[in-house]
């Protein structure tokens, strides 16, 4: 099973936050860059894993229609 | 025992109908099927069946025994002539036993003889075996309580055929029957004990013929238009990455493969209802889907047919089936492939794709961007941050220019000071070296001018001396001058030497003392003394 439990909107809103950060700011701190790139990192990472080719899963619930009595 | 399942199936199919709920509400397959195997013959046999707990057999209990009684006593009742007994049972249990009769009985002697319900329970088991779907032209339709009694004749020869509905049965099909309509019905007939009249029993009626479709259609999209069901602002977006998929279609078609192959590699959880997607039929089916989907956690539902004709896709265009899409509680996507009208299940949809492909399109969107985007941060986020770091070492190549330009600047002044210095050292150098030149060269003039004025000088001392030899009085004493002095002083006139004056006479070869005689005059002579 993928690590299915992380939210990739938020993970992709932070991911884009970090870009903003990047993008907004006239001198960057180069130490905070750093932290910057290492959280985007840990991000990048965990929705890679999500977003990797993964198998579907098909299950046919006709016959539960059937039996629930 | 095939007899008896039959009998069950169709006695369960009749009370849902009955009842107007899904079969499985009655009793699901395998119940029906597990009492065929298990023969139960008491209460406590029959709730021992999976699917038959005490409310079930409180409501269907006394009859399903009947009916498996019915079956076990028909074996017997081969070699039983009592029909009688058999009768009154049949009564006794069940207001159905048309379908609980013997498959032999009516088929033995033909001196048998029957009561008018015996016989009419005969006729009733053998016509429910007919199911059929009959197309006609609407004479007359009336309401009565739960009932819809619809008159119906043939096109051609005026053949008339009365049609029973349940109230709920005709809601469901969604179509406003009215006289001179051609309709489809499909069911099986009963005669009505009571009247002995024969009634078509109808479970669904639909509309025949495009033009009429196309009106009930354009009548409902503009009724459901004016109630703003179709409104854009209704419209839900698809929830970013879904993975909880209902998916409603047939199971046989082809859309079904078309959508899964396309369906990108996600992880989607896909939960499947069969439904027929064609006939009066599909109405039920695609309902009772909606109805359990509703009640599932999914992300969207998805309803998928290929293309059809009008006719073929009244289930899309059906009020209840529209509605329930409407209401459904989260985001739709609809896609039924179609000629010109677009089916109203999809004009309600939130999303209506125009084929099943598209519609994974449309699941898929989120997951490839998100796999696009990703890439993207991965490359934005380091080039980002390279793109700092090499703003930063382009400000400190910068400083660096700047200072290397101040040190230059000094350095320039420094060279241009020091180039000035030894140029001013070279003049003066140079000045020195001309000096030296010129004191050497005054100082050969100096020598030279003395070294001539000696021998000038010398020159003139030879001369002199010459000069002097010439003057010299010694050498005219020896011509015979004397120099006459008196105490030290040359005497230069005879008055200085009055007589009797001693004086001395320096001749050439010495002086002698010498005196005055006689007083001078001018032509006087000295006598001397030596």
């Amino acid at each position: 099973m993928p690590k299915a439990n992380i939210n990739l909107t938020e993970t992709m809103k932070k991911l884009r936050a970090i870009t903003a950060w990047f993008d907004a700011e006239k001198e960057i701190d180069v130490e905070k860059g750093l932290e910057k790139v290492k959280e985007g990192a840990e991000l990048i990472k965990a929705s890679r894993e999500r977003l990797k080719e993964l198998e579907n899963e098909f299950e046919e619930v006709k016959k539960k229609l059937g039996e629930d009595a | 025992m095939a007899n008896l399942r039959q009998t069950l199936y169709a006695w369960r199919d009749a009370e849902a109908a009955k009842l107007g709920v899904e079969l499985f509400r009655v009793l699901p397959n395998n119940a029906l099927d597990e009492i065929v195997k298990a023969l139960p013959r008491t209460k406590d046999e029959l709730t021992a069946i999976k699917g038959i707990k005490e409310a079930k057999y409180r409501e269907f209990g006394k009859v399903i025994l009947a009916m498996v009684d019915e079956h076990a006593g028909a074996s017997h009742q081969l070699s039983d002539t009592s029909r009688q007994s058999t009768r009154s049972d049949l009564k006794a249990v069940s207001p159905r036993s048309d379908l609980v009769l013997p498959d032999l009985v009516p088929l033995a002697s033909e001196e048998t003889t029957f009561s008018v319900s015996a016989y009419l329970d005969i006729v009733n088991r053998e016509l429910y075996r007919i199911r059929a779907r009959v197309v006609g032209e609407v004479t007359s339709i009336k309401f009565q309580g739960s009932a819809v009694y619809i008159g119906l004749k043939d096109a051609e020869d005026e053949s008339a055929l009365s049609v029973f509905m349940w109230e709920r049965e005709y809601a469901t099909a969604g179509i406003e029957v009215a006289a001179g309509m051609a309709v489809a019905v499909e069911g099986r007939s009963d005669v009505y004990k009571p009247t002995g009249r024969l009634s078509f029993r109808a479970e669904t009626i639909e509309l025949v013929g495009e033009g009429a479709l196309k009106k009930a259609y354009d009548a409902l999209k503009k009724k459901l238009d004016e109630e703003g069901v179709f409104a854009p602002e209704k419209k839900r977006p698809l929830s970013e990455y879904p993975e909880r998929i209902g998916l409603i279609t047939s199971k046989t078609g082809a859309v079904i493969h078309d959508f899964l192959n396309n369906l990108g590699k996600f992880g989607f959880k896909v939960r499947f209802t069969d439904a027929r997607v064609e006939g009066a039929a599909a109405v039920k089916e695609i309902l009772a889907a909606i109805k359990y989907f509703s009640e599932e956690e999914i992300d969207a539902l998805v309803i998928i047919r290929g293309g059809g004709s009008l006719e073929s896709l009244q289930a899309f265009n059906n009020e209840r089936v529209v509605r329930a899409i409407a209401e459904f509680p989260r985001p739709t996507i609809v896609a039924i492939g179609h000629d010109k009208d677009v089916p109203l299940a999809q004009l309600v949809a939130d999303h209506a794709p125009s084929t099943p492909t598209a519609a994974t399109v449309l699941l898929n969107r989120s997951w490839d961007e998100g796999v696009h985007t990703m890439r993207y941060f991965i490359k934005d986020i380091s080039a980002l941050y390279q793109g700092e770091l090499w703003a930063n070492k382009e400000r400190l190549g910068t400083l660096n220019d700047v200072v290397r330009a101040a040190f230059a600047e000094i350095t320039m002044r420094f060279s241009v000071a020091s180039r000035e210095f030894s140029e001013a050292l070279l003049l003066l150098g140079r000045w020195f070296t001309k000096r030296g030149e010129m004191l050497r060269r005054e100082a050969g003039d100096l020598v030279g001018n003395f070294h001539r004025a000696l021998l000038d000088a010398g020159r003139e001392v030879g001369e002199s001396s010459r000069l002097l030899q010439l003057h010299n009085p010694l050498r005219q004493l020896r011509l015979g001058y004397s120099i006459l002095s008196k105490g030290g002083k040359v005497v230069r006139s005879a008055k200085d030497l009055p007589a009797g004056t001693h004086f001395e006479a320096r001749l050439s070869d010495g002086t002698i003392e010498a005196q005055t005689i006689t007083h001078p005059r001018s032509d006087q002579k000295y006598k001397v003394e030596p």
